[in-house]
């Protein structure tokens, strides 16, 4: 089984590696950008085999030699793509998206042993909980395993997933996290725990591994460092991410979107990274319904930094770009919505009148808000080391982040409005629908919240030459 | 920020036990003795008598329904074949009584299969 587990593994790691290698501009060699490839080829080929395999089964059904089949056709297709493009990667250079920064030996040396330590005592904790809950938690096995195991063992009735008897389970929600676990299953012959586990945990720090990597670019190797300490230094984070639950992987494919946006400012002729940018918007759409408020969100902000922007020209051809390469994802979504996937709970059988009454409800606002100060009063130790850090350390918005912090800025702000209304018109008991979802939205934006918070604050080496 | 994860892992060392009630696992496995027993997929009914799971009333219906899919399991007696979770002496009795359901298979450990009397 660990042969074939590790087999299933190879059509995902070539076509995320093709097409990260293709659309990702080459830079000096160096261990953070390797780090920064290895993370978005493991999101990227999860996403286009999860995507494969949904059209494989539902255009031809469920027996394995389809799925031998497509991995071995697509994954000579992407060794192609790969080797056609390696002969001229070589003769186009795009300008460096880190900067040489000079390094604080001392601070990097603590700030590395404290990662260190935080990693260890995470991984620690990952295993063993996850030894302990086999199936996740209560969302894993009543919505993502349970799914998986609809299209795994249903053969020809694998589409009874999608059955209104159902509704409970939200059998409207996209498919990349169940397809890819039943892909797995398919292909080892067994259904086995390990696999959606496994699954968890590499999202778990595929995030964390992209975080520190980007901010080593974007900044300095001791403000990645930190970056990373904040992420694992959050209990909550990691215990949603070994749930198996669909959070932490559209956290993920957030943050990828978020970085690559902030990677298209400084580089602006390379149109690859806007490409894969809209790659991983549209995977972020492909994990859950949120992803869509999310692209959303990325939509208006590019739009509002167009219409600002003096280089119009050339912000248009990044949304060009970036539509794409949603478009391919958003067709089979959409192929998906109409052919399969029944109404949405959130907006289904709600009617105008019922929808102005609640968002004219003052009480539901006061509601949600209370909620959120309640999260945020139990994560006070974090909360208030952020809060106090920029005090500390200054603020300090370079010019050549400046486009990229706003825009996220706005993506920031517009998902938790956007978050905050659907809360308001939820047709759920609000007392409920907050106390089992809140947490898990917010992480979800928490990787995109360290990103941005560590885009503006003081590196601290800037911090220990201030203060000499 | 280490503290913190070193706390978590604390908790996971000293407290396993509030993490392991929160397993399906054994549920799961009460329930998925039925799956060589009920056809391949299809609707079935499920009523229980049992306390509620962590006090949530739909958790034993879904961990049978976790437990048995690709079939759907669906809170009901209105079907041919019925899951019955069973915790009392009685529960054959009162489903005949209020449901109109027979003994059909029972598993030996609370999981019964019944059937509608006029199949």
């Amino acid at each position: 089984m660990i042969f074939l587990l590790c087999l299933a593994f190879l059509a995902p790691i070539i076509a995320g590696y093709s097409v990260t290698y293709t659309l990702l501009p080459l830079q000096k060699p160096s261990f953070h950008y390797y780090v920064l490839k290895t993370t978005l080829t493991l999101g990227v080929g999860c996403g286009i085999t999860s995507c494969s395999y949904f059209l494989i089964l539902s255009l031809f059904g469920p027996a394995k030699i389809y799925l031998v089949m497509n991995d071995v056709i697509s994954g000579l297709a992407f060794i192609a793509l790969f080797l056609y493009f390696f002969r001229f990667r070589e003769k186009l250079s795009y300008p460096a998206i880190s900067e040489d920064i000079s390094t604080n030996g001392k601070v990097q040396q603590i700030l590395t042993l404290g990662f260190i330590a935080a990693l260890i005592c995470s991984i620690g904790n990952a295993i063993l909980r996850s030894s302990m809950l086999p199936h996740g938690s209560w969302d894993a096995w009543t919505i993502w395993n349970l799914r998986a195991r609809f299209l795994y063992r249903g053969g020809s009735h694998w589409t009874d997933t999608f059955s209104t008897f159902l509704a409970p389970h939200h059998p409207d929600y996209p498919l990349l996290i169940p397809a890819q676990i039943a892909r797995f299953w398919q292909f080892i012959g067994k259904e086995t725990q390990v696999v959606p586990a496994i699954i968890a945990i590499c999202f778990v720090y595929s995030t964390a591994g992209l975080l520190v990597s980007a901010i080593f670019m974007l900044r300095s190797r001791s403000q990645g460092l930190l970056a990373g300490l904040v992420l694992l230094g959050t209990p909550y984070y990691l215990i949603i991410g070994i749930s198996q639950l669909a959070d932490i992987p559209l956290g993920f494919f957030i943050l990828a979107t978020l970085v690559l946006i902030s990677f298209q400012d400084r580089m602006s002729g390379s149109p690859g990274i806007s490409l894969l940018a809209g790659i991983m918007a549209g995977f972020a759409c492909w994990t859950k319904n949120e992803g869509l408020l999310f692209l959303l969100t990325v939509i208006i902000a590019r739009l509002a930094i167009i219409f600002f922007d003096a280089d119009r020209k050339n912000k248009v051809g990044q949304m060009t770009c970036f539509v794409a390469g949603i478009a391919p994802i958003l067709l089979i979504l959409l192929y998906y919505k109409v052919h399969f996937a029944p109404s949405n709970d959130i907006f289904a059988g709600q009617e105008i009148q019922t929808v102005i009454g609640r968002l004219m409800d003052l009480s539901r606002y006061v509601q949600i808000t209370k909620a959120l100060l309640v999260f945020a009063s139990q994560t006070i130790p974090v909360a208030s080391l952020l809060i106090i850090y920029p005090f500390y350390a200054g603020i300090q918005l370079e010019n050549n982040s400046k486009k990229a912090v706003i825009t996220l800025l706005i993506i920031l702000f517009l998902m938790c409005s956007g978050y905050f209304a659907i809360y308001v018109i939820s047709p759920y008991n609000l007392g409920w629908h907050l106390e089992t979802s809140l947490p898990r939205l917010l992480m979800q934006l928490w990787p995109s919240v360290i990103f941005i918070y560590f885009l503006m604050v003081n590196t601290p080496e800037e911090m220990v030459s201030k203060q000499e | 920020c280490i503290v913190l994860q070193a706390i978590s892992l604390f908790e996971v060392l000293a407290y396993p036990q509030k993490i392991r009630s929160q397993d399906v696992s054994r549920y799961e496995n009460k329930f998925k003795l039925l799956q060589n027993k009920l056809p391949a997929q299809g609707v079935f009914g499920f009523v229980s008598d049992c306390p509620d799971i962590n006090e949530d009333p739909s958790a034993k219906m879904f961990s049978a329904q976790y437990a048995l899919s690709p079939r759907i399991i669906v809170n009901s007696a209105d079907t041919r074949l019925v899951v019955v979770h069973s915790c009392s002496e009685t529960t054959a009795e009162l489903a005949h009584v209020k449901f109109g359901l027979i003994p059909h298979i029972d598993l030996g450990n609370g999981v019964m299969l019944f059937r509608k009397e006029t199949e």
